[in-house]
């Protein structure tokens, strides 16, 4: 209920944030088109007078040339028989356009080229300026002629007699449309039209046409707009003023400019519909409004699509939520069996078994472990996806990571006539730092290929290192006899569940996510992965990682002087003479190799080999007796054997694990069995003076842990659940604790908060171990975040609890121990 | 919830971006004629219970707004008319009988003014309006219609077309052709218009009239040396080079094919078809045809100069106007000449015209509806516009006369322009001769 209010308010507050920003940007944008309207009406009004200026001048040119042209000829024709005058006036009106001219002595009979319906033009005023010697100009009249009417102006000179006085006038009519040319100057691309009124508003000349014919008419039937009224206006054209003045006709905004045409009281008009001068902005801003409500849609629409994307995405990572919590689920689910059955098989190991017995066991227990980290890997997965993924350095010893790889190798291959060998340069160290798992993790993915899809033949791993910057590089080759890789499928190998031809994505037995994985692990590692590969031959992945240096600089395959041992070799098998060959050579061993039995029990018997080798049947059927024993032998064990106990039933033999047999030779020969560094191997610690709890739901995982414990001989309690614990803490003197993470009702979590806050403090520095099947980078920070003081993954293993016990109660033993010799 | 925000915000923007784009605009303040002539302008008297008699050519005075003007005066004045319409076969003939005083002259008549009336006797006959008032509030075009040897004779009351070249606007566009400015590139129009398989222009040959030569006639006898020439009879149309210009235009057109193939069997009845099916890119004619006569979508037309042969710009031809002449003699003559005043006043013909597509008569004529397509092409019109003179001032001038031109047309190699002009001047001297009068 809560939430949902909580979402409507928030939605409210969207809604009314969204429509604020768009109303800004409305009013904005409103603001910007008025001064932009604005800016754009004053360039338009400075337009119209230029406009102006230009009928003005060619007007007042054209007039004044006329009234040149007049004078000129009224020189002229005085100087004429009068018989000739009217004639010459024709040829005038000819050649000016005038629609007649005449002259007039000073009685005011107009002798005309047109038959005039009043020739006496005494009484008009053009007569009489111009008999007092100015050039007139009339306004506008209408001329009815016999068959014709024109509208036009009158033109008179004085005619000078021959002492230069006024003897008369010479007039001439010019027909208004004789002007017209004047107002064909363009403006607003023909858009804009212009006018010449006279005093009275009537239209003079004019381009287009005009109600009533009359601009004050016009002007009386129109809204003006603006502050200026239509008296001011008219009082301002009459007084030879200039301006600007806006009016709606009809619905149509008009914009008119005035000026005088300094010529009987005429003015000039020029007239533009406001659409036409806004019509360049109207575009403009109608685009930018259409630009405008674009972006805000996308806008809007790009808020839709984040809202969506986000409503997605929350269900997407509910979903990963969901996965993260189902493989953990699972991952506990997976590992509770089998930390039952790798920690049955390690109390298996610690009990009195026959060298059959713990053999078998011994492979239990390292496929169960191979298992388990295909299963991290599938964890792992998703981390990778989600850029999550870490690496855990850590020291970690080479020889432990090839033996765990050729056991691996030898379950995979199982009884395929495919060798699998280990051929290790003498350049790499023993010990190295960085993420031994994860390159496990390669190896077994690549090994994992190589070895399901090579029916004959073998498997070869080839490891080399070298130094760079500050650690080294090493380089894995895995070069396998099988069925190779197609041309066309070579770059999709790496690609995430990329399903090619040859299967080879098939690494992690049909998640598809195997080379990918190990592509971004090796790139995690300042790596490379690549392969060559012929389709029907084979194929070679060479891995490239970084890894930091050891803390010894030991090398993997001693560098001990070899002087004085030479080994005898059985094998029948060429490949594998080849490769013993080939690792003694590197090593500078001497040796005899010998593909015949008889050959070798003769070189045996007669030779002084120092070391022999060859299969168990061979050497149980050698007389000991006839050879010194000085040769030490050894068992040439298959990969189907264990490599890390000897033989059964065979104690007098030591054996040499032929996947790793560089590696066990060179143990052999210094009397070194080559094994992996367990802490089986060694005495374990005792702890009979510390007290220990243990705190598992599932009964085995007790059972498992108990009898793991017992092992160093501490005082073991059991308790299964977070308040059993919380009490148990309460009532007795623990040294260290082992919790389950994962309980039902109070988990892990809660219960260590309980135990830490007892009263008295005693919780506090109580050290506490999470028992944990998330063996994930980020669960271990997990754990440190939430006080826990340290973990042990599932399965449990005897060496991380001998490894525990040392860090957390070894110093409490020995001093309980001295207080108890004391 | 989230859409209905959604919703509200964008309907929020559109309204103030509506507001934004739309406020420039102003409600509009319509002025009309009522508003500026309230009431009468002139005094056109008072009842008097006379009855006036019109006559005038049947169906002229079936014209809506003369009924309307008609039907006006009778509510206003309470004065009666009667208004006689005679057939056009029979009003010359009638004519003749008035002339000869076999008959008595009707009050009022209607028809056209120049050489039309010269028969009548205007000077003794018609009254002269030159001093009235309303010959002021003419325009220019108009007055000039009125004008019959040096006087005003009539009023002019009748619609005013523009003629020229209507043309397809869409055609052009799609062909992406511009409004020729010459002679030249209307040739170069209608060879385009051809090679996009449209028959650049329609002429219906079979309605002689329509041949339209008088348009580029009007503006070679604007000068009044050739019109007084042809008048005389020292002069001839075989004697102008224009009119060998204009001859040479028509059959340049044909045989070019720029008229089709089926000009000279073309009637007026094919006009309407011929524009609005598209076939046809042109025709000569005046603008109030498009909504008097043509029944399709008159806004896909324009309005061009008529170019034909002359003037090199191109010509628009100013209108035809029919005149109410008053018979100076009458009886009624102050009723009569009241009559006239009544009609002329802006008050009342603003009330006949009002919604007629014409161009204006008078000055305050602001009832009438120009065509968009004068509107449209008003600046060019206003440049190469003429006044029809050639109808109203050559003597025995008849649109009829084109016959020859278009027997020229046909005749293919065996007939010469001259002989074509030849046959035109013929035609018209017989006009003359059989009417002196004319």
């Amino acid at each position: 209920m809560k939430s949902s209010i909580g979402k409507k308010v928030g939605t409210r507050i969207f809604a009314a944030v969204l429509a604020g920003v768009i109303i800004i940007f409305a009013l904005v944008s409103a603001f910007y088109i008025h001064n932009f309207d604005q800016t754009l009406l004053e360039e338009n009004q400075s337009h119209l007078a230029e406009v102006a200026d230009h009928i003005v001048s060619y007007i007042q040119a054209a007039v004044e040339n006329t009234l040149d042209s007049l004078e000129t000829a009224a020189d002229a024709l005085p100087l004429m028989a009068q018989e000739e005058r009217v004639e010459y006036l024709r040829q005038m009106v000819e050649r000016h356009g005038f629609t007649y001219a005449g002259y007039a002595q000073r009685d005011g009979i107009l002798h005309a080229t047109e038959e005039l319906p009043h020739s006496n033009i005494s009484q008009e005023d053009y007569f009489q300026g111009a008999l007092e010697g100015k050039r007139m100009v009339t306004g506008l009249m209408r001329r009815i002629l016999r068959n014709r009417a024109v509208s036009g102006i009158v033109l008179a000179v004085p005619l000078r007699d021959s002492d230069g006085e006024t003897a008369g006038v010479l007039a001439a009519m010019l027909d208004i449309s004789r002007l017209n040319d004047a107002l064909r100057t363009d403006s607003f691309g023909g858009a804009g039209y212009s006018y010449i009124i006279d005093a009275q508003g009537n239209l003079v000349l004019h381009n287009k046409s005009m109600d009533y014919n009359n601009f004050f008419r016009v002007l009386e039937n129109v809204k003006i707009q603006g502050k200026r009224g239509l008296d001011e206006i008219l009082q301002d054209m009459a007084e030879g003023g200039s301006g600007m003045l806006t009016y709606n006709q009809l619905g149509m905004d008009q914009y008119a400019y005035y000026c005088p045409l300094g010529l009987n009281s005429w003015t000039v008009v020029n007239i533009v519909p406001r659409e036409v001068v806004m019509s360049k902005t109207d575009l403009l801003i109608r685009g930018m409004v259409g630009i405008s409500i674009a972006a805000v849609v996308i806008f809007l629409v790009l808020m839709a699509v984040m809202g969506a994307l986000w409503v997605i995405s929350r269900n997407e990572r509910h979903a990963a939520e969901m996965k993260s919590v189902f493989l953990a689920n699972m991952s506990h689910e997976i590992r509770t069996p089998m930390n039952v059955i790798l920690g049955i098989s390690e109390l298996l190991l610690q009990s009195e078994l026959t060298e059959k017995q713990k053999v078998s066991v011994q492979t239990i227990l390292s496929s169960g472990q191979g298992l388990l980290t295909i299963i991290n890997d599938i964890l792992d997965f998703s981390k990778v996806e989600s850029g999550k993924y870490t690496i855990v350095e850590g020291d970690y010893e080479m020889s432990s990571l090839l033996y765990d790889i050729a056991t691996i190798a030898a379950v995979r291959l199982g009884k395929k006539p495919v060798d699998f060998m280990v051929e290790v340069d003498k350049s790499v160290p023993a010990q190295l730092v960085g993420d031994m798992v994860r390159i496990k993790q390669i190896l077994v993915n690549i090994i994992g290929n190589a070895a399901k899809f090579t029916e004959e033949g073998y498997v070869r791993l080839a490891v080399r290192a070298e130094e760079e910057k500050e650690g080294i590089r090493l380089t894995m080759d895995v070069e396998d006899s099988g069925v190779g890789i197609k041309k066309q499928d070579m770059a999709k190998l790496f690609v995430s569940f990329n399903q090619v031809d040859t299967h080879y994505s098939h690494g992690m037995e049909g998640t598809g996510l195997g080379l990918a994985i190990s592509k971004a692990l090796c790139q995690m590692m300042d790596g490379t992965i690549s392969v060559k590969s012929e389709y029907g031959k084979g194929s070679v992945f060479t891995i490239s990682v970084f890894q930091k240096k050891g803390r010894s600089a030991e090398r993997l395959l001693p560098s001990s002087d070899w002087e004085g041992r030479s080994v005898l070799i059985l094998e029948k098998s060429p490949r594998r003479r080849e490769y013993f060959a080939g690792c003694m050579e590197q090593m500078g061993i001497n040796y005899t190799m010998c593909s015949e039995e008889a050959a070798f029990v003769e070189a045996l018997y007669n030779g002084e080999f120092s070391h022999a080798c060859a299969q168990r049947e061979v050497l149980q059927k050698v007389d000991l007796s006839r050879f010194l024993g000085e040769t030490r032998l050894a068992v040439l064990a298959g990969q189907l054997d264990s490599g890390m106990a000897d033989i059964g039933g065979s104690p007098v033999f030591s054996s040499v694990y032929i996947p790793l047999f560089g590696l066990q030779l060179a143990g052999f020969l210094k009397n070194f069995r080559g094994k992996r560094k367990n802490q089986e191997d060694g005495p374990l610690r005792r702890y009979p003076h510390v007290r220990l709890l243990v705190v598992d739901d599932n009964e085995l995982n007790l059972q498992i842990a108990e009898g793991l414990l017992e092992l160093f001989g501490p005082r073991v309690d059991c308790v299964q659940s977070g308040p059993e614990a919380v009490e148990a803490v309460k009532k007795n003197s623990y040294d260290l604790v082992f919790l389950d993470h994962m309980m039902p009702g109070m988990d892990g979590v809660e219960t260590l908060r309980k135990i830490r806050a007892l009263p008295g403090g005693a919780g506090n520095s109580l050290p506490v171990v999470a028992l944990t099947a998330n063996a994930t980078s980020s669960a271990r920070v997990m754990f440190y975040e939430e006080g826990f003081d340290d973990f042990v993954p599932k399965p449990i293993s005897v060496q991380r609890i001998n490894e525990l016990l040392q860090k957390w109660v070894r110093r409490v033993e020995e001093e309980r121990c001295q207080e108890e010799t004391e | 919830m989230g859409k209905k925000a959604a919703s509200a915000g964008v309907v929020v923007l559109l309204a103030v971006f509506l507001l934004a784009a739309c406020s420039g605009r102003k409600d509009q303040a319509g002025s009309s004629y009522r508003a500026a002539f309230p009431e009468p302008v002139y005094d056109w008297g008072k009842s008097t219970g006379e009855t006036l008699v019109i006559w005038g050519i049947y169906p002229e005075m079936e014209r809506s707004y003369i009924v309307k003007a008609f039907e006006r005066y009778r509510s206003l004045t309470g004065n009666e008319l009667e208004v006689i319409q005679i057939r056009r076969e029979e009003f010359d003939e009638k004519m003749i009988r008035v002339m000869e005083g076999r008959a008595e002259w009707p009050d009022i008549l209607l028809c056209y003014g120049g050489t039309n009336i010269d028969s009548y006797d205007p000077d003794k006959n018609f009254y002269d309006f030159t001093e009235a008032r309303w010959v002021e509030d003419l325009t220019d075009t108009a007055i000039n219609q009125a004008v019959y040897n040096g006087k005003i004779i009539g009023l002019p009351h009748w619609e005013a077309s523009v003629s020229g070249t209507i043309y397809n606007k869409e055609i052009f566009k799609k062909y992406h052709l511009e409004v020729p400015q010459n002679q030249e590139e209307f040739l170069q129009v209608c060879e385009s218009l051809k090679d996009n398989g449209i028959i650049p222009l329609y002429m219906p040959g079979k309605e002689i009239s329509m041949l339209l030569y008088q348009f580029p006639l009007d503006s070679i006898v604007e000068n009044s040396e050739i019109l007084d020439g042809l008048n005389d009879g020292s002069m001839g149309y075989a004697d102008l080079s224009q009119m060998v210009q204009i001859v040479l235009w028509y059959k340049l057109m044909a045989e070019k094919g720029y008229l089709g193939e089926s000009y000279a069997e073309d009637d007026w009845n094919g006009m309407n078809e011929a524009m609005d099916s598209g076939r046809y890119a042109m025709m000569l004619c005046w603008d109030t045809w498009l909504y008097t006569d043509f029944q399709g979508d008159a806004s896909r037309f324009g309005l061009m100069p008529a170019f034909m042969g002359v003037p090199e710009e191109g010509t628009f031809e100013g209108p035809n106007l029919g005149m109410f002449l008053v018979n100076k003699n009458s009886d009624r003559l102050d009723a009569a000449l009241n009559f006239i005043t009544f009609l002329a006043d802006p008050y009342n013909y603003n009330a006949a015209f009002e919604g007629i597509y014409t161009a204006p008569v008078f000055k305050n004529q602001v009832a009438s509806i120009s065509t968009p397509q004068y509107l449209e092409a008003e600046s060019v019109i206003e440049r190469h516009f003429h006044n029809s003179i050639a109808w109203l001032r050559i003597r025995g001038f008849s649109q009829m006369d084109a016959s020859c031109i278009l027997e020229y047309m046909e005749s293919g190699g065996g007939m010469s322009a001259q002989d074509c002009l030849r046959n035109m001047d013929r035609l018209r001297a017989e006009r003359i001769k059989e009417n002196p009068s004319r």
